[in-house]
């Protein structure tokens, strides 16, 4: 009988390491189940790009959002036992810092099995090498040429996990055409940072998909640097050539400088503010808040863009009310509950999934590689956290379900947004200035995005 | 300098001994020795064909990426070490140089082989355009016209030729090979790199000794004097004008072909700044200045920075209150760099290649001080 008892002991003992992996994790994640235990192990997730330059406002919570969310899972199992760790170098958006710091990771003795980056220019840079190294890159969004290679028919080892920026320009091409009431004979003048990510958008096949339309896309484009504070010109070319809204691709102060210029040409009731899924986003909301339109709230209320992901704004959401707890765990900044927080989030939880898949097929961490991801990601089926569908069918290298939402701003009721200065919700930050808190506003349901590649 | 100074008893007996780079037996070793070690170095890696890991796999790209701006490097001390004209816009040639070779490796089809030395010389003939104001200006009014070529250049790359550079945007670039063989691993560039940035080190070291080079540094030295000698000064700086720019035409044909892609965001100004502080760093005027210099400042940013950073996260919000951790790296980076820039023009103005003369000349003359 003592025998016995021990050994029921014994069994438990060593099936509890295995089944523990889940152990405290709510009930809407639903990861692979494992079949090999990897206590004791540990994976790394390697990542690299621009932390301190023009990314940062994006990027410096990703770090947060990646700490937070490693600390979660590595408490309840991480993945099949291992726990994770973070290995990033920060670029400072130097393509020559991106290229050492890839030697760096991928001359390891052991190569990391995937790796993040942040920026299309760096995965377009490092398209061909990821190529031959065999090791598969995880990017929010993306460009054509970082995903699909110059004549987009190569689909490479990059893999998107919102619609690349072409689809994204043409998606809201799609809601502008939808909704004449608000868009009445609709111009769009595209005005962004030059590069591989600014210019990602401004392709002849979303022109052509939004002229099929019925929205007229200006012919020339404007561009501005990140480190430009005045860009009234570059905004006043296109209004003059008739645009009434103005579609950027750029992030954090880049679209808050369009926002700003509209507002001090007096072209608020003019012209419609809209932007790429990186302008629908807390820094953006935050950063305009020196910049005040005619009604008293930031300029960049009323901003249309993508949102390809559930927001906070859902607070209903099961992965939404996971994020937000644990932001308030750990007792976060307001300026760190951003899009890349939540996205930092979903990578880990990508992660997880991608392992347990990975062990179960190769049998131990050791076997896994990059090739062996690959071959995962490209029949991927699951929702990190419920936020969005990781799913790449048919050679696509970038998910497709997308909406479009708006930033607003809280009333002083939190019931809903605001109308106007008077009635906006303020914080005061102790630095002079007055903070409204950010609502995006969800304008309609996830829908597939259109492929806007060459050739399809 | 050190090569002049012998242990007593040693002579050149013959007109070769007199011109030999190396003048020992011991020099000689010690050329061969390194020469040989740097070609092992790839086949000692993990990615090698024994696949022994004696040494890291990413001192293969460090050494290929060091090895390009030694070559860039080397044009711009032949322009500013051997002549005296500061040039601002050397970064701008690199990116002719990658251009160039890359529009005729993509729209031409030619080989890497063939789109290198032809770049190479389109670059020369843009260096030449630029060197023309040469003729009038100098000093700070010329180093002002050379900083116009790093406005123009991309400026013409990016809007005018947008067809052929691909604007902003990053331009993919073939991949180089030779009779099927398919140079794309660090591995193999290596090979092309390596031995071309020996060849060219060489050949700069070798026109310091010819008559253009005398030329070229006794317009440094004074120009005034150097043209009432009978010397064509504006000949001679338009020759250094051809030739730095050619060599920066290689350098930038090899780095978009080393990394397959290239962008405008890899010659921007402050990459002509960078170049002339490595040369400053490593010593204007020697041919072991662009070596020196170079391979300080990038294993100091790319290597010996990011790997101090890991640890000043921690260190740091006590250190540096009003510095965000997060943000070390965009901080140390310009910060120990041009540190070490000025500790330089202080303490060792004429650049670690000079230090390095006195220590073999120390060396050479133990156990005299003197």
């Amino acid at each position: 009988m003592r025998k016995a008892l021990l050994l029921v002991l014994l069994a438990v003992l060593i099936v509890v390491p295995v089944g523990a992996q889940e152990e405290g994790l709510p009930d809407f994640i639903k990861h692979t189940p494992c079949e090999v235990d990897l206590t004791g192990q540990t994976i790394p997730i390697y990542h690299l790009g621009d932390i301190s330059a023009s990314y940062a406002f994006i990027t410096q919570p990703l770090l947060v959002g990646l700490t937070d969310a490693i600390a979660y899972y590595n408490a309840r199992g991480g993945a099949c036992g291992a726990t994770f760790e973070q290995v990033n170098r920060d670029t400072a958006g130097d393509p020559a810092q991106s290229q050492a710091a890839y030697d760096d990771f991928s001359s390891r003795e052991i190569k990391p099995d995937v790796l993040v980056l942040y920026a299309s220019g760096d995965s377009e840079l490092l398209r061909t090498q990821l190529a031959e190294d065999e090791i598969p890159v995880m990017i929010s969004a993306g460009s054509v040429d970082g995903l699909y290679g110059e004549n987009a028919d190569e689909p490479g080892w990059v893999f998107a996990s919102n619609p690349i920026y072409v689809d994204q320009f043409g998606d809201f091409c799609e809601f502008v055409a939808a909704n004449p009431e608000m868009y009445p004979d609709p111009v769009i003048g595209y005005i962004s940072w030059p590069g591989a990510f600014g210019e990602a958008a401004f392709q002849p096949e979303s022109i052509a998909y939004c002229e099929a339309a019925g929205v007229d896309v200006l012919d020339t484009p404007e561009y501005f640097l990140p480190s430009a504070t005045d860009i009234s010109t570059n905004v006043q070319n296109l209004v003059d050539n008739g645009a009434n809204i103005l579609y950027t691709n750029s992030l954090a102060s880049g679209p808050v400088i369009v926002a700003k210029t509209v507002v001090d040409l007096g072209l608020e009731d003019d012209v419609q503010v809209a932007g790429v899924n990186w302008a629908l986003d807390t820094s953006v909301a935050l950063l305009s808040r020196t910049a005040i339109g005619s009604d008293g709230l930031p300029a960049v209320n009323g901003l249309v863009g993508s949102l390809p992901f559930h927001w906070y704004s859902e607070p209903d959401h099961p992965g939404i009310q996971l994020v937000v707890s644990q932001f308030e765990a750990n007792e976060r900044q307001l300026s760190q509950r951003n899009i890349s927080y939540l996205l930092g989030w979903a990578l880990v939880d990508t992660y997880v999934e991608l392992y347990a898949q990975a062990v179960n097929q190769a049998g131990s961490l050791e076997a896994v590689d990059g090739a062996l991801m690959k071959s995962i990601l490209e029949t991927i089926d699951y929702y990190p956290l419920d936020l969005y569908h990781l799913n790449y069918p048919d050679g696509l290298r970038s998910t497709s379900a997308n909406r479009m939402a708006m930033i607003r701003y809280a009333n002083a009721d939190m019931t809903g947004p605001a109308t106007s200065g008077d009635d906006a919700l303020k914080i005061d930050p102790g630095d002079g200035t007055t903070l409204f808190v950010p609502l995006l506003i969800p304008l309609e349901d996830f829908a597939p995005a259109p492929d806007l590649r060459p050739g399809q | 300098m050190s090569s002049n100074i012998r242990p007593s008893g040693v002579f050149d007996t013959t007109y070769s001994d007199d011109i030999a780079l190396n003048r020992t037996r011991g020099e000689k070793a010690v050329s061969y020795g390194i020469v040989a070690l740097l070609l092992l170095i790839p086949l000692l890696s993990l990615e090698g064909p024994f696949g022994i890991s004696l040494v890291p796999q990413s001192l293969v790209g460090t050494i290929i990426r060091i090895a390009i701006l030694v070559i860039s490097v080397q044009g711009l001390n032949i322009l500013t070490g051997y002549t005296g004209q500061v040039s601002l816009g050397h970064a701008a040639f690199m990116a002719v140089g990658a251009y160039s070779g890359a529009y005729l490796a993509r729209q031409f089809g030619f080989s890497f082989w063939l789109a290198l030395p032809t770049s190479a010389l389109f670059t020369g003939v843009i260096g030449l355009l630029f060197g023309l104001p040469s003729l009038r200006v100098k000093g700070f009014y010329l180093s002002m016209a050379t900083l116009a070529a790093q406005f123009i250049i991309p400026w013409t790359l990016r809007y005018p030729l947008e067809h052929i550079s691909n604007g902003s945007r990053p331009l993919d670039v073939p991949v180089p090979d030779l009779f099927g063989i398919n140079f794309g691993a660090d591995g193999a560039m290596y090979y092309i790199v390596i031995p071309l940035a020996m060849a060219l080190s060489l050949a700069a070291r070798n026109i310091s000794r010819t008559r253009t080079g005398r030329a070229m540094i006794s317009i440094r030295d004074n120009d005034l004097a150097a043209e009432l000698l009978g010397i064509n000064v504006f000949s001679y700086k338009l020759q250094a004008f051809f030739v730095s720019a050619v060599y920066a035409g290689i350098a930038g044909c090899l780095m978009a072909f080393h990394t397959n892609n290239i962008s405008l965001e890899f010659f921007a100004p402050q990459v002509s700044i960078e170049l002339l502080a490595m040369l400053i760093i490593g010593g204007a005027g020697f041919p072991l200045g662009p070596m020196f210099g170079v391979a300080f400042v990038i294993l100091l940013t790319q290597n010996v920075i990011p790997a101090l950073v890991p640890s000043l996260y921690s260190a740091l919000p006590s250190l540096l209150p009003f510095l965000a951790p997060v943000n070390v790296f965009a901080a140390l980076n310009p910060l120990l760099f041009g540190l070490a820039l000025m500790i330089f023009l202080i303490v060792e103005p004429r650049g670690l290649a000079y230090r390095w003369e006195i220590l073999k000349i120390s060396w050479k003359i133990r156990p005299f001080s003197y």
